[in-house]
């Protein structure tokens, strides 16, 4: 019995980090948005679907509400991004996650500060719940990539010149890429509460962005099927360790530590190896005749 | 007049890049743009086409002034420029490229994309017939999927054309299509150029080009720079006579007095 609820375990934190993953590879892989922050989405996701559940709100609404915060605070974020490049932004965006993180923390008005925040509100057949929208959220950043709109934002992300230049507004395309981003990683962050029924701020930590980085690069960036092979990857990675500790000698402290280790390594390995990723992103092919 | 500039001023630090040019463009022409390397050639196309601001002066296209609009509020009024050094989206296909050129796209717009899907798909179908006819144009045909980072520097020049095409502007501004092209690519680039391009009515051109033979093949008219200044104006013919743009070229200090 242990043995399924832990596959049980593996399956929905799996497909919540391949949503999570979708909106960081609609971000970055598809848009070229380098965003180092992309926890405070799961992050207002997840706080927003407490705060509400707490106050007895229907599951579904609370979701929809997750979405809808976190993509407003895409769009917010995206403001920053006027007049800051790559890199720069990225370096911001990093400090707007840990601000965001130490907000929850301290103010302990706003969602019980360090001790966190718990509800009990139960979505029924969370599996079957996860792994749909999951599905779904592929879906759409695939039918989003096909249309007019996904082209130019794969247009912007070599840079702003051509785009500015064929009359494309790229500072729109930019506010819509990251609050398209944001409504996946909030959806992410509501489905992470869910699963947990408790959420405090050691939820995320910028390590959890490091994670969902490693899980786009491995899988290949720009592509959202390898986006799901990369999340499987880690995942197995990641859970699967805590198995490591009964056949090796070594205790789970120690093991915790090994774990992120080992996904470094396997992120070294891609870099050198296959910098594409597991699954390199592939060219729309059209026919002409 | 379609575009107009009056005493246009670019300051870099404590040079004056422009200083003062005072120029006209008008419809269904082609105008050259000529001068010694550091005139202000480039600049003059960066401030007219919103890519840098301009420190004095004004700008007119289709009698409205333009020098305060951003980059891609310049384009969509239909003026479209090309970069001097290439920038084609080299992740992107030959065909994308042609795709993504093309202007007033509904699908473009994220919010309507569903409530729009049936006209979003129509004018998909429309924009790859017209970017196929440009394949065609530009022979292109059998490069269609190759991803443009993987075309030769002269089919990039190419294709920067193709993608203007595309976009079908008003008017076009060529910053050195033939830079770094070799001599027979230059000729088809010149064909294509006249063919395709310059015989259509209500077509005009504001070119950059080192090359004179270019110059003086499809160009009705050409304005020299020297120092952000104008220097001279008038036929190609003309101009080569002339004797200050002679002397701006072969450096004025060895001019025997």
């Amino acid at each position: 019995m242990q043995i399924l609820s832990f596959i049980n375990y593996w399956v929905n934190i799996t497909a919540i980090y391949s949503i999570f993953a979708l909106s960081l590879n609609f971000q970055y892989g598809h848009g070229g948005l380098i965003n180092f922050g992309q926890v405070f989405f799961l992050c207002f996701g997840a706080y927003t679907v407490a705060i509400t559940a707490q106050l007895g709100v229907n599951f579904a609404v609370s979701i929809v509400l997750a979405m809808a915060v976190s993509g407003f605070v895409g769009f917010l974020m995206s403001y920053t991004a006027r007049n800051m490049g790559g890199t720069y932004w990225g370096i911001a965006t990093l400090a707007v996650g840990e601000i965001v993180r130490i907000f929850f923390l301290n103010e302990n008005w706003a969602a019980g500060g360090a001790n966190g925040i718990s509800f009990d509100v139960k979505i029924p057949y969370f599996e079957m719940v996860t792994l749909t929208l999951a599905a779904l959220s592929f879906g759409f950043t695939r039918a989003v990539m096909a249309s007019p709109f996904g082209r130019v934002i794969k247009a912007i992300r070599e840079g702003d010149n051509l785009p500015l230049s064929l009359g494309k507004d790229v500072f729109s395309f930019k506010k819509k890429t990251m609050a398209i981003g944001g409504i996946i990683g909030g959806l992410a962050g509501a489905l992470f509460a869910y699963q947990k029924q408790f959420i405090n701020p050691e939820d995320f930590m910028p390590i959890e962005t490091f994670i969902v980085w490693a899980m786009v690069v491995v899988g290949g960036k720009g592509r959202d099927m390898g986006t799901l092979g990369g999340a499987i990857i880690i995942q197995i990675f990641y859970v699967g360790t805590r198995f490591a500790k009964d056949f090796l000698p070594i205790d789970s402290n120690t093991l915790a530590a090994l774990r992120m280790i080992v996904i470094g390594l396997l992120i070294m390995f891609v870099m050198m190896y296959r910098s594409k990723g597991f699954f390199p992103e592939k060219r729309r092919l059209y026919k002409v005749t | 007049m379609l575009l107009s500039i009056r005493n246009a001023v670019k300051i870099f630090g404590g040079l004056r890049a422009l200083d003062g040019v005072s120029l006209d463009v008008e419809e269904d022409t082609v105008t050259g743009l000529i001068g010694p390397n550091g005139s202000g050639k480039t600049t003059l196309f960066n401030i007219v086409s919103g890519f840098l601001p301009n420190d004095g002066g004004e700008i007119y296209f289709k009698d409205k002034r333009i020098d305060k609009l951003s980059p891609d509020a310049i384009a969509r009024r239909g003026l479209i420029r090309t970069f001097q050094i290439d920038q084609s989206a080299v992740e992107m296909t030959v065909l994308e490229n042609l795709l993504v050129s093309a202007p007033n796209q509904t699908g473009e717009k994220f919010w309507r994309l569903i409530p729009t899907i049936r006209k979003v798909l129509l004018e998909e179908k429309q924009n790859l017939e017209k970017a196929t006819s440009i394949l065609d144009l530009l022979g292109f045909k059998h490069l269609a999927n190759e991803y443009a980072g993987n075309l030769s520097g002269g089919q990039r020049k190419l294709l920067s054309l193709g993608r203007m095409l595309m976009a079908g502007p008003d008017m076009y501004m060529l910053d050195e299509p033939t830079a770094g092209v070799n001599p027979t690519l230059i000729k088809s680039l010149l064909a294509f150029l006249r063919k395709e391009v310059i015989s259509r009515k209500g077509t005009t051109i504001f070119i950059i080009e080192h090359n004179m033979k270019v110059i003086s093949s499809i160009c009705d008219k050409v304005i020299v720079l020297d120092s952000g200044r104008k220097i001279a104006e008038g036929t190609p013919t003309e101009i080569q006579k002339n004797e200050e743009v002679l002397a701006c070229y072969l450096a004025r200090a060895k001019k025997p007095r």
